[in-house]
């Protein structure tokens, strides 16, 4: 019977890393488009063209709600009527304090619609708001 | 490594289409009654819709142009504020750009009053 000999090189168990580094890579770009998205996940409106106040970001807005072209609420892509925004604007505002919301209203859409919103919101104790503006012009 | 190129590639396109830039204004919110008999010396912009489109008024002073409205705003003392009544008829860009004009005016509080139908 006929035994190979033992080489002296001495034993390394070498590992694969490209694995390890593909899985990183796919976990860092997850967090990342995530991240991205959240902070875009805003409904698609035409916004008032207008500079803004041009003062950076501001604090937690606590409550975004959205005006579309014909006069829609929606907050968290769910259309709500005046009363559901009360309660709601009314819940933020007990459980985070004093609230400022962000208001994206589409720029056709009737200033009736906003005033109503902006009367509803007043109503629920709310004393200022911040309309959100796309600086195009 | 060809994968995550891609996906990093895919992660760049996306966020640059989707990234675009939001402003804003911060307008207090006043009752229908805002700028009314309680205040002393209201300054109000008055802004309303009619056949020849939107329309700012201050006292007798109208104006078709926000740029024009702002220059008007520049005369006015700023310690008392001003209110934007905001009257049914014109779209929300009307008020965003009174309220705009107010800003560029170094207005700091502003105050929007939703005008009552009618009024």
């Amino acid at each position: 019977m006929r035994f190979r000999a033992r080489s002296n090189r001495p034993r390394t168990l070498e590992q694969d890393l490209t694995p390890l580094i593909d899985v990183v890579f796919q976990l860092l770009i997850f967090f990342l488009t995530t991240t991205q998205l959240a902070a875009q996940a805003q409904m698609e409106l035409d916004l008032p063209r207008e500079r803004g106040e041009q003062r950076g970001g501001g604090r937690d807005p606590g409550l975004i709600v959205n005006l579309t072209r014909t006069g829609e609420i929606v907050i968290l892509d769910s259309t709500r009527s005046l009363q559901e925004l009360a309660t709601i604007a009314r819940r933020v505002r007990l459980e985070q304090g004093e609230i400022r919301p962000v208001v994206r209203a589409d720029r056709g859409a009737p200033a009736a619609a906003l005033n109503a919103l902006f009367t509803t919101l007043r109503e629920s104790g709310i004393e200022g708001v911040t309309l959100a503006v796309s600086p195009g012009r | 490594m060809i994968d995550a190129t891609f996906l990093l590639l895919c992660y760049f396109i996306f966020t640059t289409a989707a990234g675009r830039p939001e402003d804003r204004l911060s307008p207090q919110l006043g009752g229908s009654r805002g700028g009314g008999a309680s205040d002393l010396a209201p300054q109000i912009v008055e802004v309303r819709r009619d056949a020849e489109g939107d329309l700012f008024t201050i006292g007798t002073r109208n104006f078709r142009q926000r740029d024009r409205l702002a220059e008007a705003l520049r005369e006015l003392p700023r310690e008392p504020g001003l209110f934007v009544r905001v009257h049914p008829g014109p779209p929300v860009s009307a008020a965003a750009a009174a309220m705009q004009a107010a800003a560029d005016a170094g207005f700091e509080r502003v105050t929007y009053v939703p005008g009552e139908p009618g009024g």
